[in-house]
């Protein structure tokens, strides 16, 4: 300190300069209850503040990107959110979009079709009657065969 | 000082035990400033805990003292006081040169015998604001004129001229 004073203020300002030998304390408990009071504030804060400083870095690093940079990041982020929640939610986009041609829901019938039997009528055979006159020769080994039929192969 | 400026880069980066030390140095001194202004130890203590509470708020906000951490906890603590003052009405307006009451502390008429206590009663009843203010922060608190400039917001040619009319009053109130 620099500063010249008269020699009746160099006195005054001694006085002045006593008055600090009959200062008061700050009362213990006080003291205590507030440096308390200080270290709970202290901590609360570093905890809040290193959140808050990793949340300002990663906006700083976006601050400083150039525009077309945070543009494409912007961008990216909004597709990939589209594409992740139209995938999840794929089926019911399906069917709010285009419900007349939604796959529809097959009917299982319980009902199992039967084969009709529905009978045919049964051809009835018919005898021709030949009448042997009395002049034709009965021939045991002939028996049945005439001319024009065709022969069954013997087995 | 030189401890004040390893201080001063601890708690800016939030050092949890630097702020503690800070604490510890700066509450008394700061306390006692405080009672000096307001004459209350309670309305002392609730401006101690205001300061840490403001320094803790610029802190978190990355602002806070530059350079000077004493003078900066003294002005935080000056404008506490003035704010306290206008709140509770101790005084009868901080721009007027009138007569301060600060109620049951000051000193007794019996003290007024006494050099140091007489001396006291000029301070708080016969001193402008500023004044007052000036006298305790240069030769109680024992800051330098630019300090003491820095504390109040007023330029140091200002500061000096406060302080030699402070001066000259306590003589006059010392003479009669």
């Amino acid at each position: 300190m620099t500063d010249n004073f008269d020699p009746q203020d160099e006195e005054i300002i001694a006085r002045l300069r006593k008055l600090k030998s009959a200062e008061k304390d700050y009362p213990a408990g006080n003291f205590k209850r507030r440096r308390a009071a200080l270290r709970r504030q202290t901590s609360g804060m570093i905890l809040a503040g290193s959140v808050a400083g990793f949340l300002k870095g990663r906006a700083k690093i976006l601050s400083q990107m150039p525009a077309s940079g945070v543009e494409i990041i912007l961008v990216g982020t909004l597709v990939a959110a589209t594409g992740l929640g139209a995938y999840y939610f794929r089926d019911d986009i399906k069917s709010w979009l285009n419900p007349v041609t939604a796959t529809p829901v097959t009917a299982v019938s319980t009902h199992t079709p039967r084969p009709s039997l529905t009978a045919s009528p049964t051809p009835t055979p018919t005898a021709t009657l030949i009448l042997a006159s009395p002049t034709d020769k009965v021939r045991p080994t002939d028996q049945g065969w005439h001319y024009g039929q065709t022969r069954t192969p013997k087995p | 000082m030189d401890d004040d400026l390893r201080l001063l880069e601890a708690i800016k980066s939030l050092d949890h035990e630097a702020i503690v030390v800070v604490f510890d140095r700066y509450a008394p001194i700061l306390y006692r400033y405080a009672l000096r202004l307001c004459g209350n130890p309670n309305e002392a203590d609730d401006i101690v805990g205001d300061v840490f509470a403001e320094l803790l708020k610029h802190l978190k906000k990355g602002e806070g003292p530059r350079e000077n951490l004493r003078s900066y906890l003294y002005q935080i603590a000056y404008h506490k006081v003035v704010d306290h003052a206008r709140h509770s009405q101790h005084t009868t307006g901080y721009d007027e040169a009138g007569p301060v009451t600060t109620g049951e502390t000051l000193p007794s008429q019996n003290e007024h015998r006494d050099e140091l206590g007489m001396l006291e009663v000029i301070i708080q009843k016969n001193l402008t604001p500023d004044q007052r203010h000036v006298i305790v922060l240069r030769f109680l608190e024992e800051l330098s004129i630019k300090e003491t400039a820095e504390i109040l917001g007023k330029n140091e040619n200002n500061i000096k001229v406060i302080q030699n009319r402070a001066i000259a009053r306590i003589r006059k109130y010392l003479e009669r």
